[in-house]
């Protein structure tokens, strides 16, 4: 017994030996053992989004995005405002982000700094890296491998920007991966329960972006087509039947809302402020080059990709991808590995079919624009990385992991997140501090009301700090509608860009002729101009 | 051409310094050789450069002086590291095992089917830090095998990483695999009954007195000349021209510029980095050598045979991509070919020898061939013509090509700074004509070692392997 636990340092010219014994091996092997790796990846997740949250709302850059504003103002406006409600979720956009911040956007400091949609970015990126994690130990990856693929997660340094705003990305990457990992368990155990909560998740994605619409379609042929070839016609329609019909359910309901409260079921898709619309009007100028060439497309999405989680790890996520169909027999993890690249393949084609609008350096000379879509492919790079760097040959298991954390700290140290760009110098910004600080002085002092159009300006009201119940705006019915015909009886201020009608409230007071009489410009902008009532009828 | 660009000419200068005015500082006219790699730091110019190449090439400067042929002497020194680092690869594969006939075949490919070729016969850094690496990996290979006198290897292992920080700042980093195989290879793990036993050789530490006393020597140059024992080149403000006795530069001349060296990459350079080293026509190591590419087949069975050793060579080969992909000038300036990448394709070479010698298929042979033959073709051009190709951008304004194209046009005007040619040959051979003589001579030897002496080699071995008869 003598031997067993012998613990030694011997030190002599030639050599240093340290020798341990097998009881202290031992302990230290079940110390190891007992971590909880996945409350490890957790805890860290949640320092770095607290901590990068604190870093970039300190330098405002959590609020620079137009489109980060907008959802906070929407959220705002179903809970204060000229008319409250839950109609103020509006169309275009998909709701659940919205109602996610309804806890908290009534409080003006978490209106303001941000932290109402932070918060629910910030608990999609930790839970995107805890279930990244799970993924990948759940497809048989090692512990050193899942801890390569949660880092190249939780360490991007574009996700660590988008997890402290409030912007849709993160909400849609954190329920993608949930989704992505229930899909990996049904595909592994078969169980039904497991299939249930990735269609529950798959209906989070459909009520967050439209990517998960086609994430819906995506994972309804995957878990069909590998339901069919192992088990026959009967069990992959009942399979198919009970996900598609949760699944689709975000899907229907968005329908449904826009059938009520636009009297249009496609309304967010057809309306003069959907997004095609705005592509249209693009086309027209000749700036969306990626419609109808689907070569441009995969280029500006490849560079959108690589800008984004890194040009390494895109590659080695694509040979990640590929070992992992090829090693993988069982088809319903190759359908589960299919899915992962739904993404991927929902933004080239919205860029060919001209849905949507991405400028890069690279393709479009000095301007960005909407760069951050191509954050969506990190789930699949992280995961198939993961899976990679678990195979026993040493020179990728070393190699792999070398070159990544090279690519990562070389991000951190020169400090480049190309969404943090496009936020300060790209078209998703516009630098309205200005404009809205004018504003709060000219109209803070007072209780008038203010005609204003949040689809072109809602960045512009959130810059003024001033409460939703001062603006008249598309969404209080009516009294815009009055507003736009007789402005002066009720709207003491107006915003809007004068002169070219890009917005609704320019095009109406173009058509008055009382206009320039009534109203005079207290204020020009680089974005809009200001103008106060020369002088305000009595209230009746 | 000797003397065609501006780093050549910065090192020379500096050489010129320390030997005529016995001083760092580079004064009047040869201050103004250096130009535009000219630092300004304190009302006093210095070589951009670190000093190691001018101090290295010194000697020879000063032998080749008396015979009047210093010049001359200095640029033999890139040739004579080209032709070690050669004959290095030959002996890291017979190290491996690898049939001579592949082990010699892989020293050619490096020697003149690649774009280093042009760069044996300019005063650049390049061949010299091929041979740190090269030679720091030969030499923990000798290392292991704790044979007498053993560590004199380690010595040398240090010795070779000091010297490559006072050659080039990157080297710091480009070594790191091999001190890291040089670490490993000093320890020892092993399960003895239930115990594990961890031994490390103390010579790694005690042999780290050559990195010690070289490291101290340029800290202190720091120190003297800039008051920093760590400052590096680059925080010396860069004087683009001097005119009546005032500095012309693109900085702020009444700031010392603050920079470190990781503040030289930069993630976002790095998909075009990748483009431009690996496949544009501007600088590709592909579009130059793509015998390179089947390389890739030899790290496979690499692998098998030796797996430490492949996967040190691979780290060095991905760190020199990664490193100079994120530099802000992955084109080299106006250079031929990737020349950031001339320590990769030695240790691709070293790959391709064991591609040769592990699928031994003649017809594996006969394809790679073309490949061959039009990477001996590139290089060629390079080395007999010019190494002035600008990058793209700056080559479209001025109208000129921006590939080896602009090679060829030389060649038919018969431009070139060979010595040998325009010594002894310019009155009975154009210079295409002189090409193709050199082209041909290649060829012929390459064809001799890829398809002859295989042939040879394996009958001497079969021979030596069947029982004599008494």
């Amino acid at each position: 017994m003598n031997g067993v636990n012998q613990n030694q340092l011997k030190v002599s010219p030639g050599a240093v030996e340290i020798t341990i014994g097998r009881i202290t091996l031992e302990k230290i092997s079940t110390w190891f053992a007992s971590l909880n790796v996945m409350a490890i990846v957790a805890f860290f997740a949640s320092v770095l989004s607290g901590f990068f949250w604190i870093y970039f709302s300190s330098r405002g850059y959590n609020l620079t995005y137009n489109d980060a504003m907008s959802h906070l103002d929407i959220a705002r406006r179903v809970v204060e405002g000229v008319k409250p409600g839950l109609a103020q979720l509006g169309s275009v956009w998909l709701p659940l982000p919205h109602i996610l911040m309804l806890p908290t956007i009534w409080n003006d400091f978490f209106w303001h700094s941000g932290l109402s949609g932070g918060i629910p970015s910030m608990i999609s990126y930790v839970l995107a890296c805890i279930f990244t994690y799970k993924s990948i130990r759940l497809l048989g990856g090692t512990e050193f491998g899942a801890l390569i693929g949660t880092a190249v997660v939780a360490l991007n340094t574009n996700f660590l920007y988008l997890q402290t705003t409030a912007l849709t990305e993160p909400l849609f990457l954190g329920t993608f991966i949930l989704a992505t990992y229930y899909l990996i368990r049904w595909a592994k155990t078969q169980d039904i329960l497991s299939l249930v909560i990735a269609a529950f998740f798959i209906l989070l994605t459909g009520l967050t972006r439209y990517d998960g619409w086609f994430l819906l379609v995506f994972a309804l042929f995957a878990v069909f087509l590998s339901t069919y070839f192992k088990n026959g016609w009967k069990k992959a329609e009942g399979t198919t039947v009970l996900f598609g019909t949760l699944a689709s359910l975000g899907v229907i309901v968005w329908f449904v809302w826009n059938l009520v409260i636009f009297g249009n079921p496609l309304y967010f898709a057809t309306s003069e402020f959907s997004a095609g619309a705005q592509q249209e009007r693009m086309y027209a100028a000749g700036v969306l080059l990626t419609k109808g060439d689907i070569l441009f497309s995969l280029k500006t999405y490849f560079f959108s990709m690589i800008d984004n989680i890194g040009v390494y790890i895109f590659f080695f996520g694509l040979i990640g991808w590929v070992y992992f169909m090829v090693k993988n027999k069982n088809i319903y993890l190759r359908a589960a590995g299919a899915v992962l690249l739904a993404p991927m393949v929902f933004n080239i084609l919205s860029l060919y079919l001209g849905q949507s609008a991405l400028f890069l350096p690279e393709t479009m000379g000095n301007s960005w624009f909407n760069v951050r879509y191509g954050i969506v492919v990190l789930p699949w790079a992280a995961i198939c990385i993961g899976f990679l760097v678990s195979t026993r040959n040493l020179l990728v298991k070393i190699l792999i992991p070398a070159i990544i954390l090279l690519e990562i700290g070389l991000s951190f140290s020169s400090h480049y997140s190309i969404t943090i760009v496009d936020g300060l110098v790209g078209a998703s910004q516009k630098n309205v501090t200005l404009i809205g600080s004018e504003i709060n002085q000219y109209a803070g002092k007072d209780n008038g009301l203010i005609l204003a159009s949040v689809a072109s300006h809602d960045a512009i009201l959130f810059s003024s700090g001033l409460p939703m119940r001062r603006f008249i705006h598309e969404g209080t019915g009516k009294l815009w509608m009055d507003s736009l015909q007789n402005p002066d009886q009720y709207a003491q201020y107006i915003i809007m860009r004068s002169g070219d009608g890009s917005d609704s409230v320019s095009r109406a007071m173009m058509k008055l002729e009382s206009f320039p009489i009534k109203y005079r410009m207290v204020y020009k902008g680089d974005f809009a101009d200001f103008y106060e009532r020369i002088s305000f009828p009595p209230q009746q | 051409m000797p003397f065609e660009l501006s780093p050549e000419r910065g090192r020379y200068a500096l050489t010129l310094a320390i030997a005529e005015d016995k001083t760092f500082q580079l004064k009047d006219e040869i201050a103004r050789m250096a130009l535009p790699d000219l630092g300004y730091y304190k009302g006093n110019f210095f070589s951009i450069f670190p000093p190691g190449i001018s101090i290295l090439v010194l000697p020879f400067y000063l032998l080749g002086k008396m015979i009047n042929f210093a010049q001359l002497a200095v640029f033999s020194v890139p040739a004579i590291f080209a032709v070690l680092n050669s004959i290095l690869i030959f002996l890291i594969l017979k190290k491996f095992e690898v049939r001579s006939s592949y082990a010699f075949i892989a020293s050619l490919i490096f020697s003149f089917a690649t774009t280093s070729w042009s760069y044996a016969v300019t005063l650049y850094q390049h061949h010299i830090t091929t041979f740190l690496i090269l030679s720091g990996f030969y030499y923990v290979l000798r290392f292991q095998k704790y044979r007498k006198l053993y560590w004199i290897w380690g010595l040398l292992v240090w010795l070779n990483y000091a010297v490559g920080l006072v050659i080039d700042s990157p080297n710091g980093l480009l070594l790191l695999p091999i001190m890291i195989y040089f670490l490993t290879s000093s320890f020892e793990i092993k399960i003895i009954s239930t115990q594990l036993n961890i031994k490390l050789k103390t010579v790694i530490v005690y042999t780290i007195i050559p990195f010690l006393v070289i490291g101290f020597l340029y800290g202190y140059y720091n120190y003297s000349y800039f008051g920093d024992w760590f400052k590096i080149r680059k925080n010396l403000i860069k004087v683009t021209d001097i005119k009546d006795g005032n500095i012309i530069s693109n900085e702020d001349t009444s700031v010392t510029p603050q920079k470190y060296v990781l503040g030289l990459f930069d993630a976002k350079n790095i998909p075009n980095g990748l483009y431009t080293l690996l496949v544009s026509n501007e600088r590709g190591l592909f579009y130059y050598s793509p015998i390179m590419a089947l390389a890739l087949l030899g790290v496979i069975s690499a692998y098998k045979k030796r797996v430490r050793e492949t996967i040190i060579l691979v780290s060095l080969i991905s760190l020199n991509i990664f490193l100079y992909s994120a530099f802000g000038d992955p084109w080299g300036g106006w250079a031929f070919g990737p020349r950031y990448l001339i320590p990769s394709m030695a240790i691709l070479s070293i790959f391709l020898g064991f591609a040769y010698h592990s699928i031994r298929s003649f017809w594996f042979r006969l394809i790679s061939f073309p490949f061959i033959i039009y990477s001996v073709a590139v290089a060629l051009l390079g080395a007999l013509t010019t190494s002035q190709i600008p990058p793209r951008v700056e080559a479209i304004p001025l109208g000129i090509d921006y590939t080896y194209i602009r090679n060829l046009k030389f060649l038919e005007s018969g431009q070139t700074g060979s010595f040998a040619y325009n010594y002894f040959f310019k009155n009975y051979l154009s210079l295409a004509q002189y090409w193709l003589v050199i082209f041909i001579s290649i060829v012929i030897l390459m064809s001799i070692f890829l398809f002859v002496a295989p042939y040879l080699e394996r009958r001497k071995l079969y021979e030596w392997s069947k029982p004599k008869s008494t």
